[in-house]
């Protein structure tokens, strides 16, 4: 049988144990503003996201209205009357 | 609490715990602002269902791991395309381990056995760094961690066995 190695795993856990707390670069806290404030300016204001939203809708009704309300299918366009087809078979 | 006060009274918590997962001070002061900059945008919507300690632990967990996954992510891509450009010079980069809570007589060692703990499944690793290293209690890890008192000393004990299995490894070596 293979003999395993025993590791003394109470010292690496002691170790972990004693590790320091360290505190926080006093930098930190310009670049956190900086960050916050670079967002700021990233962000679209929130009414000109709803304007926006409003008018892709609108203009979505709209379409959806003006195809309802011009639909021209061939027989109501009147062109068999300019071209009149009496043969369809193409191979005899 | 405002924000500054937030900050003031958690960024050495956020800092450590972050350096405990990256052992790296650039990169834990990368996740400390993201940590902060996630707080100032939430912090109005907070609903208070947790402490705001347990909460700021949460995000910084979440970060943390969320962190690794991405440069293991881009380590990987950047393998596959230095294998398709077949360039000998170019290497993984990995994070210089830096980690001021660490004396630096004891860097090497603790080096290795963070590396073993970096290979541990993260709810186990995320266990073992909240009671062993940020000396929380059984019942503080199982309520940040959103889990019980059992599971998580389940957690705990297997986190340990397996640094152990992965030491020995390691010492074979």
């Amino acid at each position: 049988m293979r003999e395993t190695k025993s590791i003394p795993i109470t010292n690496e856990m002691e170790r972990l144990g004693n590790i320091q707390k360290v505190t926080a670069p006093d930098a930190l806290w310009g670049k956190v503003q900086q960050r916050i404030a670079n967002q700021a300016k990233d962000v679209v204001p929130m009414h000109y996201t709803r304007a926006i939203a409003v008018a892709v809708v609108l203009l979505f009704i709209a379409n959806v209205y003006l195809v309802a309300n011009n639909t021209t299918t061939e027989t109501q366009s009147g062109l068999e009357e300019f071209v009149p087809q009496t043969e369809y078979s193409l191979y005899e | 609490m405002t924000f500054k006060q937030s900050y003031t009274a958690y960024k050495d918590l956020v800092y450590n715990l972050a350096l405990q997962y990256l052992q790296n001070t650039a990169d834990a002061e990368e996740i400390t602002q993201d940590v902060f900059l996630s707080v100032y945008q939430n912090l109005s919507t907070f609903e208070g269902k947790a402490t705001l300690k347990t909460w700021i632990y949460r995000i910084t967990i979440n970060k943390s791991l969320d962190f690794i996954k991405a440069k293991s992510r881009n380590k990987r891509s950047f393998f596959f395309t230095s294998k398709r450009l077949d360039d000998p010079d170019t290497s993984i980069t990995v994070s210089h381990f830096d980690h001021p809570g660490i004396l630096l007589e004891q860097k090497e060692e603790m080096k290795s056995i963070f590396a073993c703990i970096n290979a541990l499944p993260e709810r186990q690793k995320t266990a073992l760094i909240l009671m062993k290293i940020e000396n929380r209690t059984q019942q503080e890890a199982a309520t940040i961690m959103k889990s019980t008192v059992k599971s998580v000393e389940s957690l705990y004990q297997r986190a340990k066995k397996n640094l152990k299995k992965q030491l020995a490894l390691n010492e074979g070596k």
